[in-house]
């Protein structure tokens, strides 16, 4: 058996390999698969449940929620300054927040991987060199451009609205097969069509003898002088799934992908990494939505849930995303209490909706909380809060084009407004606390560079000083991307998996 | 309506069931009574249509599965609901110049309390607390289709 539940083990765990890996997301599948392609014995722990992709899809989704995302999606991070409080969620299972993707697939855009190499010194990320890593990851996870048939009558009016103001709309590319349309794929996909990491690379490495140990927090790195010879933690098997027994894995190589959010915590408390910069350089991508009513009936749901895009205000920082939330989500968002929040529920069918991003320049910092869990602040850069009202402003506009008749925007408690009443409004002048924020790509907090002075972890995500130990987790992408990141990160950790030195398989 | 402590059945189930996952958790209660009535009298302030308050069983179920739900969420998640619950109880009533706690109002006051709140600077703790009875509530499958929401996939 390969997939282990801590849950309901008994006393101490002490497991043997030859290259532990913490996490079992994104980045930690692709290269746990790799290094077990290649002989290794290799374990992976995950601190969350074990829920099988087919019965995730069969959940409710307040219930995905309630198991597989962290803190059941109530994480935020802290707004310091003019900068709104943002929503921050993250996969908490076996998975990670692979398992919780839109399916949106972005290759890392040429001008970031050209600023890396020019401004960061981390030559070998050309887009000449990174290719082959793309291609390598896009067919394992089966990267397919959505046909517009799949598109949702809301992501059309938008597209249509948008070309109007001088938008252009390209079609998303996702990693699914046989995608039905039914637009829930954040909260497990019902058809087995998307291919998240728990469907396309964590069985791969369980058949080449990889072992997943699920409920298995890990609270240090273990050294031998300055290297890494295994992790120590707790099994989550007490009352409320409180940390209990101990956990040790003695291994060669310990490879860290707890993301973003937690990798600085499992760094800072084993005494490791270069405290002048882990844990801050946090990114978010910090993300708007926006809702629009027209008289015709929308069904927002019925479409692949992310099927366009458009960049052409990326010189200015933005990127606009196709976004649909389910019912429970959309009446969350719709302002009003009782009788009002009733007939706003109502217009559910008729909304459409449309996401925007900034890319951003940094301003997170994830500190030491109390607890098992960091507390992260984030100061939104003047340049990025300046970008903000424009953002939300052009979405509103796109869908007037398109007919709409009002929109609601992402500012707390605010009504649905028309056309004029946008018109009228100074978004400029709203405190950046009015609005609503979400995140679901923290990045950066151990980055990686040329120079141990700036960076954690060196271009080959080994960090700095240490031997045997490696970074390869969203946190050390070094700037954000302008564009959803679970194809970059897998990019990355492909390559540094491919570029780890051989070590003897046991 | 004005609850006590513990007043509200806990074990109406008139809407659907959670599946049972090995997720770590196991017998932790996730609201205190307190905080079960204090999310019953926000629920129904929210849910109140033209037609009235909601029924008195689809509101224990909300709260039944909001328990659930904060039990298997984690010790943050709790907290967070706890915190932005406990803003709503003593803050909204001081929005239009009454005395805490919020479940004494009554239903008409506690709608005008909450407006307020939600578009004052403090809305965020509305919003949150809102946001996770919302999605518990229009997942029922009689809101769901109340608000004409049939789950259709596009294909197939
Ligand atoms: C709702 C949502 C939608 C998204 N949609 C998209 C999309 O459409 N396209 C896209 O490109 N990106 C998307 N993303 C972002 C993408 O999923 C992440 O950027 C990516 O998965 C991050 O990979 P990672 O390996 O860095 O971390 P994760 O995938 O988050 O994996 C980290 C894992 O480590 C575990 N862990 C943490 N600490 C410990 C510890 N101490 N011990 C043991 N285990 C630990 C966590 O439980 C988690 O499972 C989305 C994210 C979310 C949350
Ligand atoms: S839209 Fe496609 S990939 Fe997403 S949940 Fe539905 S069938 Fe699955």
């Amino acid at each position: 058996m390969s997939y282990h539940s801590a849950r309901d083990h008994v006393g101490d765990l002490v497991l043997d390999c030859d290259v532990v890996v913490v996490g079992s997301g994104a980045s930690g599948a692709v290269v746990a698969t790799e290094l077990a392609s290649a002989g290794l014995k290799v374990i992976i722990v995950e601190e969350g449940p074990n829920i099988p992709s087919a019965k995730l899809g069969q959940m409710r989704v307040s219930e995905s929620i309630r198991h597989v995302w962290r803190d059941g999606a109530f994480t935020i991070a802290i707004p310091l300054g003019d900068t709104p409080a943002i929503n921050v969620t993250m996969g908490r299972g076996v998975g990670g927040s692979s398992m919780l993707t839109g399916g949106v697939c972005f290759r890392i855009p040429d001008p970031v991987l050209d600023t890396w190499e020019r401004e960061l010194g981390l030559v070998e990320y050309t887009p000449k060199k990174m290719e082959e890593f793309h291609a390598h990851v896009e067919k394992a996870i089966h990267v397919e451009e959505v046909p517009k048939e799949m598109r949702s009558i809301g992501t059309n009016l938008f597209a249509e609205g948008a070309a109007k103001i001088g938008l252009t709309v390209e079609s998303m590319r996702r990693n699914t097969k046989g995608c039905n349309g039914c637009g829930r794929c954040n909260f497990g996909c019902p058809h087995g069509a998307k291919m998240s990491v728990d469907v396309s690379y964590l069985p791969r490495a369980v058949e080449k003898g990889a072992q997943i140990f699920s409920h298995c927090l890990v609270d240090k790195i273990v050294m031998d002088g300055t290297r890494a010879v295994g992790v120590r933690g707790r099994l989550l098997n007490k009352r409320g799934g409180a940390p209990g027994d101990r956990l040790t894995v003695h291994a060669r190589r310990v490879v860290i992908a707890a993301g973003a959010w937690h990798t600085p915590l499992v760094l800072e408390r084993s005494g490791l990494g270069n405290r002048e910069v882990l844990g801050k350089n946090l990114t978010l991508h910090p993300a708007f939505r926006m809702l629009a009513r027209f008289d015709q009936e929308v069904r927002g749901w019925e479409g692949a849930l992310q099927s366009a895009y458009s960049r052409t205000l990326e010189p200015e920082g933005i990127t606009y995303t196709g976004l649909f939330v389910p019912v429970g989500v959309l009446g969350a968002t719709m302002p009003g209490v009782g009788l009002e929040l009733a007939q706003n529920a109502k217009k559910i069918g008729h909304l459409a909706m449309f996401g925007g991003l900034i890319h951003d320049l940094g301003g997170g910092t994830v500190h030491r909380g109390l607890g098992r869990e960091p507390y992260v602040t984030y100061r939104m850069a003047a340049r990025d809060r300046a970008v903000m009202p424009k953002l939300i402003r052009t979405m509103a506009e796109a869908f007037f084009a398109a007919g709409a008749r009002e929109v609601f925007l992402p500012v707390l408690g605010m009504r649905g407004l028309d056309a004029d009443a946008l018109k009228q409004l100074r978004l400029e002048d709203l405190p950046g606390k009015r609005f609503e924020c979400a995140s679901q790509h923290p990045l950066g907090s151990a980055q990686m560079g040329s120079s141990p002075r700036r960076s954690v972890v060196d271009g080959d995500g080994r960090v700095w000083g240490t031997q045997g130990l490696y970074v390869v987790d969203g946190s050390v992408l070094p700037t954000s991307l302008g564009v959803n990141p679970q194809l970059s990160i897998m990019t990355v950790a492909t390559r540094l998996a491919w570029r780890m030195p051989p070590i003897s398989a046991s | 309506m004005v609850r006590n402590a513990g007043e509200i059945a806990k074990t109406a189930e008139v809407g659907p069931e959670a599946h049972d996952v090995d997720d770590g958790v196991r017998g932790r209660d996730g609201l205190t009574d307190g905080m079960r009535d204090a999310s019953y009298a926000l629920a129904e302030t929210l849910f109140t249509t033209a037609e009235g308050p909601p029924d008195e069983e689809r509101l224990t179920w909300l709260v039944n599965d909001l328990d659930h739900f904060l039990s298997h969420a984690g010790p943050r998640a709790r907290s967070v609901y706890r915190l932005c619950l406990f803003a709503v109880s003593s803050l909204a009533p001081a929005m239009i110049f009454k005395l805490p706690p919020f479940r004494r109002l009554s239903l008409e006051d506690r709608a005008h309390a909450l407006e307020r709140m939600e578009q004052s600077p403090v809305g965020m703790a509305v919003f949150g607390a809102k946001a996770i009875l919302c999605i518990l509530w229009f997942e029922h499958p009689a809101s769901a289709r109340e608000i004409g929401f049939d789950g259709k996939c596009r294909t197939r």
